[in-house]
């Protein structure tokens, strides 16, 4: 994981594999967290999909699609709405793989109603049984 | 002049209204009569009323770290007072909570007002003289039993903030992910082995900040954060509905300036009740007072009632205040009537009876016009003490 302030913006960096079975209907829930106000797209196959403003059990891919060896990049913008802490965080939670992982990232605005952005990419590789 | 009750015409300024600490600090020193209504509402940082002083910089740790670091650097590893100083700190704030959404915070049960809102304060300042220095030192709490609930104007904003969020993330990607997509199909492409995917993944996080910030700098993506600020800071996070916020604190002296010759030198509570629901707010609130070496404990409690419309506001507060072994209890009960003569300007009336009844001028009957010349539509001032 690369955490880089890009032209004053926070910015979160990171990849990572995800198992699952060659048609597993994978799910993606994406929770920004501190109170903080957020949004999320992502990005799987070329078709870029906007949240409502973020997901919750939403499938990638459609059923009996097969999503081993693809790639979903997702990308979060968070604004501290807070007065209380400057710090956001942003959990991605995968279901429907070889098992259900989360992936919770964090770091802290420089000032007050500061944005931060969340970049992470997923690589689903398949996994036999 | 009463600048509250011009405020506005809708529950949400109402509730600003309530909610808004413009209590001069050095009030509560000067406590040689009776107190104007905004001066006995519960303090944010009472430990700074106590000691009667404003501080320039008041240090506000993130984490328990930074507070721990803070406390040990000011007093010398816990040897000696410092001169100015002052710190506040909620310690449900000092840790993440990555669970909690914004959503989680619009209705708030007890407990939760209680640990979200309990905030910790404490002073120090140089009360005596070069000749004979003295040091206060004050520490103070402060919480929200009743938070009321996050009002649905603030909860509209923020929703369509995150919408704006959600709709630049998905131009970012736009440009972005074909951009990835290039450099991992090479770096992949090569890999062989699990060692090698997990070494291509390491390099993968670098070529992309390498390519956002290549691409930021180029103006390619969006990265103009104004914008987004503004509307952040337009959110107004009120609430509206039953508050009621209670806040304590002792002060203390310390002669030489050491932790261990403190002598007890005075404490106060306050207690602020409050319903806000679209035009109708009322408030009510009570501050006792104890000083050491006076046998004359001061109870000061009160109400008000305002009625707010877009072009005028009505209210009427009574306040109260009784010495223990003193005087008889003064009061004061005025009705005020505001009217937006333009934009900018405010008729006002103020009516009623003053504190003292034997003194001259104690009937109120004002009339005066005001200019609100701030850039927000309703803003306000702080009452004078």
């Amino acid at each position: 994981m690369i955490v880089k302030e890009i032209n004053g913006v926070p910015h979160v960096i990171d990849s990572a594999f995800y198992a699952v079975r060659r048609n597993s209907r994978v799910t993606l829930t994406v929770e920004v967290g501190d109170f903080q106000a957020g949004g999320t797209a992502y990005e799987w196959k070329g078709k870029t999909v906007t949240g409502d403003p973020n997901f919750t059990d939403h499938p990638v891919n459609p059923a009996k699609t097969k999503i081993a060896g693809t790639i979903m990049h997702c990308e979060s913008k968070v604004l501290d709405i807070r007065a209380d802490t400057n710090r956001t965080s942003v959990t991605y939670t995968l279901k429907g793989g070889v098992e259900d992982q989360e992936f919770p990232y964090g770091v802290q605005v420089p000032s007050e109603h500061g944005l931060a952005v969340y970049q992470v990419t997923f690589i689903f590789v398949e996994q036999a049984t | 002049m009463n600048h509250e009750a011009r405020v506005g015409a809708s529950g949400a300024v109402a509730a600003s209204l309530l909610v808004a600490f413009l209590i001069p600090l050095a009030a509560f020193a000067q406590d040689n009569g009776p107190a104007d209504f905004n001066t006995l509402r519960t303090p944010s940082s009472p430990a700074f009323v106590l000691l009667g002083v404003e501080p320039s910089s008041v240090e506000k740790p993130n984490t328990p770290s930074d507070f721990a670091a803070s406390i040990l650097s000011a007093t010398s590893n816990l040897s000696a007072l410092p001169k100015d100083y002052a710190l506040e700190t909620s310690p449900y704030w000092l840790f993440s909570h990555r669970r909690k959404s914004w959503r989680d915070d619009i209705n708030r049960n007890v407990l939760e007002s209680v640990t979200r809102t309990f905030t910790l304060s404490v002073a120090t300042a140089e009360l005596g003289t070069s000749d004979a220095p003295v040091r206060g030192l004050a520490v103070s709490g402060r919480l929200s039993l009743f938070s009321g609930r996050l009002q649905d104007s603030s909860v509209k904003q923020i929703e369509s903030l995150e919408n704006v969020l959600a709709a630049s993330a998905a131009t970012d990607l736009g440009v972005l992910a074909p951009v990835f997509d290039s450099i991992l199909a090479t770096l992949l492409g090569s890999a062989t082995t699990m060692a090698d995917s997990l070494a291509a993944l390491a390099k993968f996080d670098s070529l992309k900040t390498e390519a956002i910030t290549s691409l930021a700098s180029s103006g390619a993506i969006e990265t103009d954060t104004e914008e987004l600020t503004q509307q952040a800071e337009a959110i107004v996070m009120a609430r509206e509905g039953f508050q009621v916020d209670l806040a304590g604190g002792t002060a203390w002296r310390a002669p030489s300036a050491a932790l261990d010759s403190t002598d007890f030198d005075r404490f106060g509570l306050w207690l602020t009740a409050s319903y806000t629901a679209n035009d109708l707010s009322f408030i009510a609130l009570a501050r006792y007072l104890g000083i050491d070496g006076t046998d004359q404990d001061v109870l000061d409690f009160g109400g008000r009632f305002i009625y707010a419309q877009d072009r005028f506001a009505l209210s009427a507060e009574y306040v109260d205040r009784h010495i223990n072994n003193g005087p008889g209890d003064q009061w004061r009960l005025a009705g005020v009537f505001d009217y937006r003569v333009s934009r900018a300007i405010w008729l006002t009336g103020t009516f009623g009876r003053n504190y003292d009844d034997d003194a001259r001028g104690s009937l109120l009957a004002q009339l005066g016009l005001s200019l609100n010349l701030s850039k927000k539509r309703y803003a306000f001032e702080p009452t004078e003490p």
